[in-house]
C-alpha cells in the first residue's frame, strides 16, 4: 500500500518557490513528490499563459496609483487654464502603428491611466492574454478586459485590415458603464477572415460619451490601443 | 527615502510566487481572470507595504496572506444590497459544483471581517481548505500552540460578529 502524504500543498507550493526548510521536505511520501510534480506542471503552464512583462508594467501601475497625493487636490484649481491645457499637450503620446493610414492612427494615449487588455479563449475554461503585436486567426474568439483606476464609461471599437470601424462595445449609442471591481467585459468576439492587422482602441471617460462616430480618433478621451497581427 | 521596487526584481518574485497566489485566489474566487487581478493587487500591496514589514514571515507567506485576505475581501465585496449581503453570483457562481465549499466561503466573507491576515489565512485553511492544525503550523512556520490561539480567536470573533449581524448561517466548521 502506497504512503500516504506527509506534506500539505501548501507546503508544496512552499518547495516550489523556494521556500521550504529541505529538512521538511525530506520527509516528502512518493504521494507529495506525486503531487510536487503535478502543481509544478501547473505552475509553468501558468506562467506560459501570462506576459509577465505586462503583469509586472500592471503591478507598477498599482503600486504607482496607491501612493498618496503629494500635494492637496485643491491646488490644481490654481493653476491657470492655459499651463493645465499645455501640461495635457505634453502628456499626449502620438502613436503610429502599422504602416496604412487608418482611423486607428490618430488615437492619441494620453497618460498611463486606461489600459485595454485582450484575452484570447483557448481550450475548457482557459484564456491567452494577447500583447500587442500579437498573433491571432479568423475564428479566434478573444474578450476584452479594461483597467482604468475609477468609475466611468467605456467604449472598444476595431479597425479592420480594410479600414473598417466597428463598435464591439458596448452595443449602442452610448458608452457603457465601468467599474474598476468588474474588468471584464461581458461578451466575446468572434475575428472575421478580413485580411490586415486589427487595431483595438479602447476609450474612457469620467462622463458618458456618444459612440456613433465613424472616426473614433476625433473623441479624444483617456485611450489605450492594441494591434493584433492576423493570419491565415 | 521610500522603498522602490525595480521591474527585474519584481519579475523576479512574480514568477517564483505567482503561480501559487494565482492556485490560492482561484480556489477563494472561483474564477481564473478574476484571480490573475488579485495576484496583481496581491504583489503591489506586498511591494507598497514592504518596508514597513515588521513580521518576520517570509516573502512566501507574507504574499500567501495578502492574496487570501484581498481575496475573501473581494467575496466580501461582492455585495448588492445591505451590509453583508452578497453577490447570488458569489453563492451559486463558478463554485457552483461545490455547494458545501461555496456556503463556507459565503460564510467566511460575512463573518471574518476584522480579523488580521494572518488569522485569516489561519482560518480558511482551517475551516475552507481542512488543514488539521499541525497542518497549518508546518505549512505557515509557526507553532501548534499559535494556531490553536488563533483559531479560538476566530471562533470568538465569529460568534461576536454573527450576533451583531442576527446572522442564522451556516456553522464554519
Amino acid at each position: 500500500m502506497a504512503e500516504p502524504r506527509k506534506l500539505t500543498d501548501l507546503e508544496l507550493e512552499r518547495e516550489l518557490a523556494g521556500d521550504l526548510p529541505a529538512a521538511r521536505m525530506a520527509d516528502a511520501t512518493a504521494a507529495d513528490r506525486a503531487r510536487l510534480g503535478e502543481l509544478r506542471a501547473e505552475s509553468e503552464a501558468f506562467l506560459r499563459s501570462v506576459d509577465v512583462d505586462m503583469e509586472v508594467k500592471r503591478i507598477q501601475q498599482r503600486v504607482e496609483r496607491a501612493k498618496p497625493e503629494k500635494s492637496p487636490a485643491w491646488w490644481r484649481w490654481l493653476v491657470p487654464a492655459g499651463a493645465l491645457a499645455a501640461a495635457a499637450a505634453i502628456l499626449l503620446v502620438f502613436l503610429r502603428r502599422g504602416d496604412s493610414p487608418g482611423p486607428g492612427d490618430d488615437i492619441q494615449i494620453k497618460g498611463e491611466g486606461v489600459a485595454l487588455i485582450i484575452h484570447l479563449a483557448t481550450s475548457g475554461e482557459t484564456s491567452q492574454r494577447l500583447g500587442d503585436g500579437d498573433s491571432v486567426k479568423p475564428g479566434d474568439r478573444i474578450r476584452f478586459e479594461v483597467d482604468a483606476p475609477k468609475a466611468g464609461y467605456v467604449a472598444i471599437f476595431g479597425v479592420d485590415g480594410s479600414g473598417k470601424v466597428t463598435l464591439y462595445y458596448p452595443d449602442g449609442p452610448t458608452s457603457a458603464k465601468y467599474d474598476p471591481e468588474d474588468r471584464l467585459m461581458p461578451g466575446a468576439i468572434q475575428l472575421d477572415a478580413t485580411p490586415g492587422d486589427e487595431r483595438f482602441m479602447l476609450f474612457y471617460s469620467k462622463t458618458p460619451f456618444a459612440t456613433t462616430t465613424q472616426n473614433p480618433a476625433e473623441l479624444k478621451l483617456d485611450s489605450d490601443i492594441i494591434v493584433l497581427k492576423k493570419h491565415e | 527615502m521610500a522603498w522602490r521596487m525595480a521591474g527585474d526584481d519584481i519579475a523576479e518574485l512574480y514568477r517564483r510566487h505567482a503561480p501559487a497566489l494565482q492556485r490560492r485566489c482561484a480556489s477563494i474566487v472561483g474564477n481564473a481572470e478574476e484571480a490573475r487581478d488579485l495576484v496583481q493587487e496581491t504583489f503591489a500591496r506586498y511591494i507598497s507595504a514592504k518596508s514597513t514589514f515588521t513580521d518576520k514571515a517570509s516573502p512566501f507567506t507574507m504574499l500567501y496572506r495578502i492574496a487570501t485576505n484581498a481575496s475573501i475581501d473581494r467575496l466580501r465585496r461582492r455585495k448588492t444590497g445591505g451590509e453583508d449581503e452578497l453577490d447570488p453570483e458569489v453563492q451559486q457562481g463558478d463554485l457552483g459544483n461545490e455547494p458545501h465549499r461555496v456556503d463556507k466561503l459565503h460564510d467566511l466573507a460575512l463573518l471574518t471581517k476584522g480579523l488580521t491576515e494572518e488569522e485569516l489565512t489561519v482560518a480558511v485553511l482551517h475551516h475552507l481548505d481542512g488543514y488539521t492544525q499541525d497542518g497549518i503550523a508546518s505549512s505557515l512556520d509557526i507553532s501548534r500552540k499559535t494556531v490553536g490561539k488563533i483559531l479560538a480567536k476566530f471562533e470568538d470573533h465569529v460568534k461576536k460578529r454573527a450576533a451583531r449581524l442576527g446572522y442564522e448561517g451556516r456553522a464554519s466548521g
